[in-house]
């Protein structure tokens, strides 16, 4: 449910990165990362009404889901986290820095001008 | 044309996060978010340990709820001052964000408050992702909803400090195997504060409360 007040904020930052621009948003490019609780589908369902009459309206949301990479901070390995254990494959610490996983970024924009 | 952005999404939420911090550091109040499922017991923890320290310290509550003002109603009865966050105006959030929590306890009276319950939605999704400016994010899980909350919500207990085990007193009735519930969380979280509880009985409550008492006077200066 909390999808619709980040598809909000999607909108707001778009808008406040046009910075006067005229023109219409064709593509918005996010980075998610898998460590969130968002559900892209959920998104894409409220970003739909979000944007309607906004320049954001009828816009693309290109999602790029980045997986969770962790550092053990015992024995320095490195490995990406599949399932919701979090601890080190290598010598069982518990004690990670996760590296990736946690993105909720807008990249970039696309805009088709007048 | 293309644009680069590279801005978080809930930037303006962050952002608002770290006033509402500032605030509360500045009328040295010590605030502390509860989360957890609809019926995990967080309002009758907050009841609990307000009757056990409100003798001692100064405590306030902001209450966040759909649509109803019954639990901060409940609270009222306790007689420490209470406001109610009703997010169904603002398109019925499934969450608090730290803007709401802030204008919320501008009706407080937060130099006169040493903690600050904020009690979150009930739901163990949504809250996790929004920092509501809270100094610590305690999450309430009760022994009827099974041992594999942790695995099935890792965002939600990834970023709270303390999990409380609530409904402990139903333990033998129900058959949860706390060894694996425990183990669960460590797998998600090893940094986890633990307190086993139960709002009925009063089990753990003399733990948590140090816990709270410990937390407030290291993160206020209070004497």
């Amino acid at each position: 449910m909390h999808e619709l007040s980040i598809a909000e904020n999607i909108k707001k930052v778009v808008e406040e990165s046009l910075e006067g621009r005229t023109g219409k948003v064709s593509c918005i490019n996010l980075e998610i990362g898998k460590l969130t609780a968002v559900v892209p589908e959920s998104l894409q369902f409220c970003f739909q009404f979000v944007g309607q009459g906004s320049p954001v309206e009828g816009a693309e949301l290109k999602i790029q889901e980045i997986s969770v990479k962790a550092k053990c901070n015992s024995c320095g390995s490195g490995f990406d986290i599949d399932y919701p254990l979090f601890v080190c494959p290598r010598c069982g610490s518990r004690e990670l820095k996760i590296l990736s996983g946690t993105e909720l970024f807008i990249k970039s924009i696309e805009i088709e001008e007048d | 044309m293309k644009i680069n952005v590279l801005k978080k999404v809930l930037s303006a939420n962050d952002v608002a996060a770290e006033a509402t911090r500032d605030l509360f550091s500045k009328n040295k109040v010590f605030a502390v978010n509860l989360m957890g499922s609809p019926g995990s017991g967080k309002t009758s923890i907050i009841e609990k340990t307000i009757t056990m320290l409100n003798s001692q310290y100064r405590i306030g509550v902001v209450e966040g709820d759909i649509y109803s003002t019954k639990d901060s109603e409940r609270i009222s009865k306790l007689n420490v001052p209470v406001v109610q966050i009703n997010t169904g105006p603002f398109g019925g959030d499934c969450h608090l964000e730290a803007g709401w929590v802030k204008d919320a306890t501008l009706s407080l009276d937060l130099k006169e408050i040493d903690l600050l319950f904020i009690e979150n939605v009930g739901n163990l999704v949504c809250p996790a992702e929004f920092d509501t400016g809270a100094n610590k994010n305690v999450v309430v899980l009760s022994l009827p909803e099974g041992d594999d909350k942790p695995v099935k919500y890792p965002l939600m207990f990834r970023k709270s400090h303390v999990m409380l085990v609530n409904k402990m007193d139903l333990l033998d009735i129900l058959g949860v195997d706390l060894e694996i519930l425990l183990q669960n969380a460590d797998n998600i979280n090893t940094s986890l504060s633990v307190f086993k509880i139960s709002s009925l009985s009063g089990q753990g409550f003399d733990m948590w409360s140090e816990w709270l008492i410990n937390q407030m006077l290291r993160n206020t200066g209070k004497q």
